[in-house]
């Protein structure tokens, strides 16, 4: 083409390059309007005059439209968040529990989504409204522990503290401790073992629940999954909850202490016993040795003193005259005691008078 | 386009310039958007026409220009952290995301990080909106479900780690549930406890844990210092009793040998010895007294009086 153009005059020449220039946009102009990219996170729906046409595209790349007459509605095809506002409820043991629930959802149906809900923030809406009318309808149908436990997890637990546990705090009741007080209820089973209630199987049912709906909505919406992002008392209530979590903190606190006393006293009572066993059997003991000490000290006394209990007796008086007689003590003796009895007979045999 | 270039210049058209200048612009263009870099750290997912084609490992690349190819580059090889329940280094309520129950239906106060890398980047950027706040939202579900299922004082005292490890088990599955794209590297719990309201009563616990243990170890601690302090007095009253039992025995056998050899001499002459031993006795013993009156049976009205008398004198 631009060989020819080169060999023209310039006059055609330009004209000729403005027609293709023209020609050119034209065409530009057409492919915009025909030719469109389906990116990997996308799906696009194609109307004409409103009507939808085929299925949705959900392959990534480059299709093509009829230019004007048909429109292109992009959507994700990625999963989508939905975030609740936190709301209230009330569960069947009538508790008032404030929750913050979250779901994944996307498009499944693009062609169902587009007439009905259209943008994201409207199906964001539709959730809002279809996801909290199902938890109302199905938390209401449970006690509280039915919606907060998964499992019966905890009934075993308590076994495995007492047994991890100080060995001093055995006797104190373990169940009370662990669950500061509060009775743990059993999780109710079916004949196979699997848990009919509790907080995945709540959720499944909420889930179930909102899917239905959404169904008969016929919204083109598919949610994936509904989840607690919390699941709390009401502040009303917490105050309540801090006051009973209080009073059975001390109550273990004061059960801690006491058993410590107790354990402390049978410690000083075995000492006691203890130190009397061991006093007493010594002095039992020594008792018996000073005793045989005495014993045989009679015996080897008696024996040497009954060879000659006359001359024991002289040495033993004349012992005791030692001991007895001193610088206190005044005597009156006779002239006929021995000492004397020759002041008066100085022979015995002799008769004479005693110096006076 | 390109191949019109030299033509137009060989004929040199007046609007030569302009042409010129637009298709050296296309060429730049052209160039500039061939060549991309993908930064250490990172991962370049390239789209051509809007479907994926490959992942560049960091380096400089060359892709088709003009948009046709279109890089999304993720940050693989960097490790996010998501806070829950506190953020670092900041100050404020947080109540909302770390109150929350136990299954005994008490609260606890619970904050925790998620930390977290993108290993597959096409999932990450083909599969969910919003990952990240996905993974908020996952996280605390899940958190609360484990705590959920604890007891208070266990959850507050030793089951750390064995929470941790859970929590991290399961928003992992989610993840690749969802095909998030996402590996959950660490969940760690900053802390777990209990509600301001109740940390004095808490605490009194632990106190009184401790009270419980010290009270016992006083008690033992006497018992040990008593116990073997009267084992070693028995022993000394006992040893003393033997000490006495050897002097007792030991001085009888003496006395008894004394007095038989005694006896065994005065055997020899007991008059003399009788006399004389009572004799010496009274020699040593009368000089002590302090005073010896003797009376003789003739004269028994006189000596009294003499003895008062000096008495008084005294």
């Amino acid at each position: 083409m631009n060989q020819v153009l080169s060999s023209n005059s310039r006059g055609a020449a330009s004209s000729v390059i403005i027609g293709a220039a023209v020609a050119l946009g034209l065409l530009i102009f057409l492919a915009f309007n025909s030719l469109f990219i389906v990116r990997e996170w996308e799906q696009v729906v194609i109307t004409q005059f409103g009507d939808i046409q085929g299925e949705p595209i959900r392959k990534a790349g480059l299709h093509f439209k009829k230019p004007f007459i048909q429109d292109l509605h992009r959507f994700e095809k990625r999963l989508v968040r939905w975030d609740g506002a936190p709301f209230t409820l009330y569960t069947s043991d009538r508790r008032t529990i404030h929750v913050n629930v979250t779901a994944r959802w996307r498009i499944e149906d693009a062609a169902a989504f587009l007439p009905r809900v259209r943008t994201v923030d409207r199906a964001n809406e539709r959730l809002s409204q279809l996801i909290e009318g199902a938890l109302r309808d199905e938390i209401g149908k449970y006690d509280l522990y039915e919606v907060v436990r998964s499992s019966n997890r905890i009934l075993q637990e308590e076994i495995d503290l007492t047994l991890d546990g100080d060995e001093t705090v055995l006797d104190l009741e373990m169940e009370d401790m662990a669950t500061l007080g509060r009775e743990t209820r059993e999780l109710r089973r079916d004949s196979a073992g699997n848990y009919v209630v509790g907080r995945p199987v709540v959720t499944g049912r909420v889930l179930q629940l909102a899917r239905s709906r959404i169904a008969e909505a016929g919204l083109g919406i598919r949610v994936e999954d509904i989840l607690f992002k919390q699941l709390n008392y009401t502040r009303e209530i917490e105050s309540n909850v801090y006051a009973q979590m209080n009073a059975e903190l001390q109550k273990i606190s004061a059960g801690f202490r006491s058993h410590g006393r107790k354990n402390a006293q049978q410690k000083l009572g075995e000492m006691e016993r203890e130190l009397a066993r061991i006093e007493s059997a010594a002095m039992e003991q020594s008792r018996r040795i000073r005793g045989r000490a005495e014993a045989q000290a009679i015996a080897i006394y008696a024996d040497a003193y009954n060879r000659d209990p006359d001359f024991y007796r002289f040495l033993r008086t004349l012992e005791a005259y030692q001991k007895v007689l001193g610088a206190n003590s005044s005597l009156v003796i006779s002239t006929e005691s021995e000492l004397f009895d020759l002041l008066k007979n100085p022979v015995s045999n002799q008769e004479g008078s005693s110096p006076q | 386009m390109k191949i019109d270039l030299p033509n137009e210049k060989e004929i040199e058209f007046p609007a030569s310039a302009i042409v010129w200048l637009a298709g050296a612009i296309i060429v730049l263009a052209g160039v500039l958007t061939t060549f991309y870099q993908v930064d250490n750290q990172q991962e370049g997912v390239v789209l051509r026409l809007g479907r994926y084609v490959e992942t560049a490992p960091p380096g400089l690349h060359t892709k088709m220009p003009f948009g046709i190819d279109r890089v999304y580059k993720v940050p693989t090889g960097v490790s996010s952290t998501e806070e829950f329940g506190y953020r670092g280094g900041q100050h404020g309520d947080f109540s909302n995301e770390n109150l929350m129950l136990t299954g005994d239906l008490n609260i606890v106060r619970a904050a925790w990080s998620v930390q977290f890398t993108r290993t597959n980047p096409e999932d990450y950027l083909f599969n969910v909106v919003d990952p990240e706040d996905t993974l908020r939202d996952i996280s605390q579900s899940v958190m609360r479900e484990v705590m959920g299922d604890r007891a208070s004082i266990p959850v507050l005292t030793v089951g750390r780690s064995e929470i941790q490890q859970r929590v991290r088990e399961m928003i992992q599955q989610y993840c690749d549930d969802f095909e998030m794209g996402l590996n959950i590297d660490v969940v760690n719990l900053q802390f777990v406890t209990p509600p301001q309201e109740v940390v004095p009563a808490f605490d009194d616990l632990n106190k009184a844990e401790q009270d419980a243990s010290r009270f016992f170890e006083e008690a033992a601690k006497e018992y040990q210092e008593r116990v073997p302090m009267a084992l070693g007095q028995a022993q000394r009253t006992i040893l003393e009793a033997e000490g006495f039992f050897e002097r007792r025995v030991n001085i009888s056998r003496g006395e008894a040998n004394r007095f038989v050899s005694m006896l065994e001499a005065y055997e020899l002459a007991p008059e003399v010895t009788r006399s004389r031993l009572y004799l010496e006795i009274i020699e040593e013993v009368l000089p002590k007294l302090q005073d010896i009156t003797i009376i003789d049976r003739d004269i028994d009205s006189l000596l009294p009086h003499l003895n008062l008398r000096e008495r008084s004198a005294q």
